[in-house]
């Protein structure tokens, strides 16, 4: 048992290091005007929202599933070797995108063409990232055969879910990947059909930002509540919840293309009420966290209506950071009912609102619970110890940048709601008087950027 | 934060940081072996799936306008 953390130690942290780099590197993203607009935000979104999320997560969920059913040295090898092919093709993809041969964005939606060494890079990353799935299925088939009639332990049943989500979702977007855009970009084929290539990526993009957030869930549903000195209130409603994630986590991307023309209105509707489905687990899940808050304190003996609730271990990084991410999670999730309504998505439908939504979904409910996993994983992987000084380091830097995000993202859902557009740069659209009511709140983005992302980064 | 990641990497002083992994209730229900029954779940999810998307697929096969040749301007390669 004891040896494999430190092999796990170095393909987390090879992990790590790739992503928090990649922090610094996003706080240039204001300055370097030489460059292209969309190159940056092509960095910007490549970087933080594929690679240094798909690092984090896959390295956690290989430490969950050692610490509950246990790695194998195969395993272990095997795992390096998904760990390996996947900054292989990260490179790839990053070193197109830098030299602006890749310049776009991070959905790259056809007909804009990358360099076909961008989209090698991305099979090469998928690739790898199936490698670490069926490592994971096979550590948790291994433990069932030898404990038979057990049931398996809930962090490693919540891995094996989120991988099944990914693996296939991720599907989509290979044949799109290689069949659609490589043969096209290397001019094997003269045209691409966009709308399938959209509704393939839209097929792996939704079940993409769960992927996002499950990992978040396993700490809040079974790592959280030892934080706090308590239990997990049910270990069924936790599955549950998990298998409702999973199934209505694919058949909805239609609700990213509702103002496409092009697919029928009755398959949009269909997919918008399976989407709205998530609506049952994030409720529970909202219940049971709060439930869990509510009788670790009861237990402690704080009887008046919300001692509990002060008592919470607000001083402890390891609390607060996910904490923020549960509460950022309220209005970005109303706010992901609002984009899925069909109505409402035209209104805000590639505007800025968007972006305001997902920085509040992605960069604050996910990414601060990442933070807050990272505070104990890596002392732990590396044999030290969170010192009272970091924690409170911690402390700072999460709240910076939740400060930064928050006026960062209103900004952007009240400039979005007045119509001005995501994916732009600076322009005056010839001077409609609309455009001049966007420019204080872009102001207050740029601050909000500028006070935030270089501390808490 | 990236301070603070190596701090906590290279400098911090050494120890033990637990690993918190939480235990259930002790009077929580137990739970269902239904929930464990991988079979089942998976065939859903590809039942719904190909429920949701089989239809609107072939038709955007068919229906398709002519396919786009590649675009370098103003943004991509
Ligand atoms: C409550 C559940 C959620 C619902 C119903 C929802 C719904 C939506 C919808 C309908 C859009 C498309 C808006 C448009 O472009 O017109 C969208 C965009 C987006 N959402 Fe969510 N969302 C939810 C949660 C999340 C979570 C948890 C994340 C990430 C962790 C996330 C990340 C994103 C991202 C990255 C985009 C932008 C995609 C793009 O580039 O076009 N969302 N969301
Ligand atoms: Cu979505």
């Amino acid at each position: 048992m004891a040896f494999m953390y430190v092999t796990f130690t170095s393909l987390l942290v090879g992990g790590l290091m790739g992503l928090l780099q990649t922090f610094v590197r996003s706080g240039k993203y204001t300055l370097p005007f030489g460059i292209d607009y969309y190159t940056i935000l092509t960095v910007h979104g490549v970087i933080l929202g594929l690679v240094m999320t798909t690092f984090f997560i896959i390295g956690f969920q290989f430490s969950l599933m050692g610490k509950t059913v246990g790695l194998t040295d195969k395993q272990r090898k095997a795992a390096w070797w998904s760990f390996w092919i996947m900054l292989a093709g990260t490179i790839m993809a990053s070193v197109m995108v830098l030299t602006g041969q890749a310049s776009v964005l991070y959905t790259f939606y056809a007909p804009l063409r990358a360099h076909p060494v961008f989209y090698f890079g991305l099979a090469l990353v998928i690739i790898g990232s199936w490698i670490a799935v069926f490592i994971n299925f096979r550590q948790l088939y291994l433990w069932r055969k030898a404990n038979k009639g057990q049931k398996s332990p809930l962090l490693a049943y919540m891995v094996t879910i989120n991988m099944i989500m990914w693996v296939i979702a991720s599907l989509g977007v290979a044949v799109s990947v290689l069949v659609l855009f490589i043969p096209w970009s290397l001019g094997y084929t003269a045209t691409i059909n966009v709308l399938l290539s959209r509704t393939l990526f839209w097929y792996f993009g939704h079940p993409l930002v769960y992927f996002w957030l499950l990992p978040a869930y396993m700490a809040w549903y079974a790592i959280i509540p030892k934080i706090i000195g308590g239990k997990i209130l049910s270990d069924s409603l936790a599955r549950l919840a998990f298998i409702l994630l999973l199934l209505f986590s694919i058949p909805v991307g239609f609700h990213h293309q509702l103002t496409e023309p092009g697919i029928d209105a009755t398959w949009k509707f269909i997919q918008v009420v399976l989407t709205f489905m998530v609506v049952i687990p994030t409720l529970m899940t909202a219940f049971s966290i709060f439930a869990t808050f509510e009788a670790t304190g009861r237990k402690k003996g704080y009887t008046t209506l919300f001692g509990w609730f002060r008592k919470l271990p607000w001083k402890d990084v390891r609390f607060l950071a996910p904490f923020i991410g549960m509460v950022a999670f309220i209005p970005g999730g109303a706010g992901g009912i609002i984009n899925a309504s069909h109505q409402m998505n035209a209104l805000i439908h590639n505007t800025i609102w968007v972006t305001g939504h997902f920085h509040l979904t992605a960069a604050m409910t996910s990414v601060l619970t990442f933070f807050g996993i990272t505070y104990w994983l890596v002392p732990h992987l590396t044999g030290r110890r969170l010192t009272p000084r970091l924690n409170k380091l911690g402390i700072i830097q999460s709240l910076t940048w939740t400060v930064g995000m928050l006026i960062m993202s209103t900004a952007m859902h009240i400039q979005g709601l007045l119509g001005g557009p995501r994916r732009s740069n600076f322009s005056e659209y010839a001077g409609g008087a609309q455009v001049d009511t966007w420019i204080s709140y872009q102001m207050a983005q740029e601050s909000a950027d500028r006070f935030s992302s270089l501390p808490s980064s | 934060m990236v301070y603070i990641f190596i701090q906590l990497t290279f400098f911090a002083p050494r120890g033990v940081e637990e690993y918190p992994i939480a235990e259930e209730e002790e009077d929580a229900e137990p739970t269902p072996k239904l929930l464990e029954n991988w079979v089942l779940w998976i065939a859903i999810t590809i039942g719904l799936i190909l429920f949701a998307y089989t239809i609107p697929v072939f038709e955007i096969l068919q229906h398709s306008p002519p396919g786009s040749p590649p675009f370098d301007w103003p943004i991509g390669k």
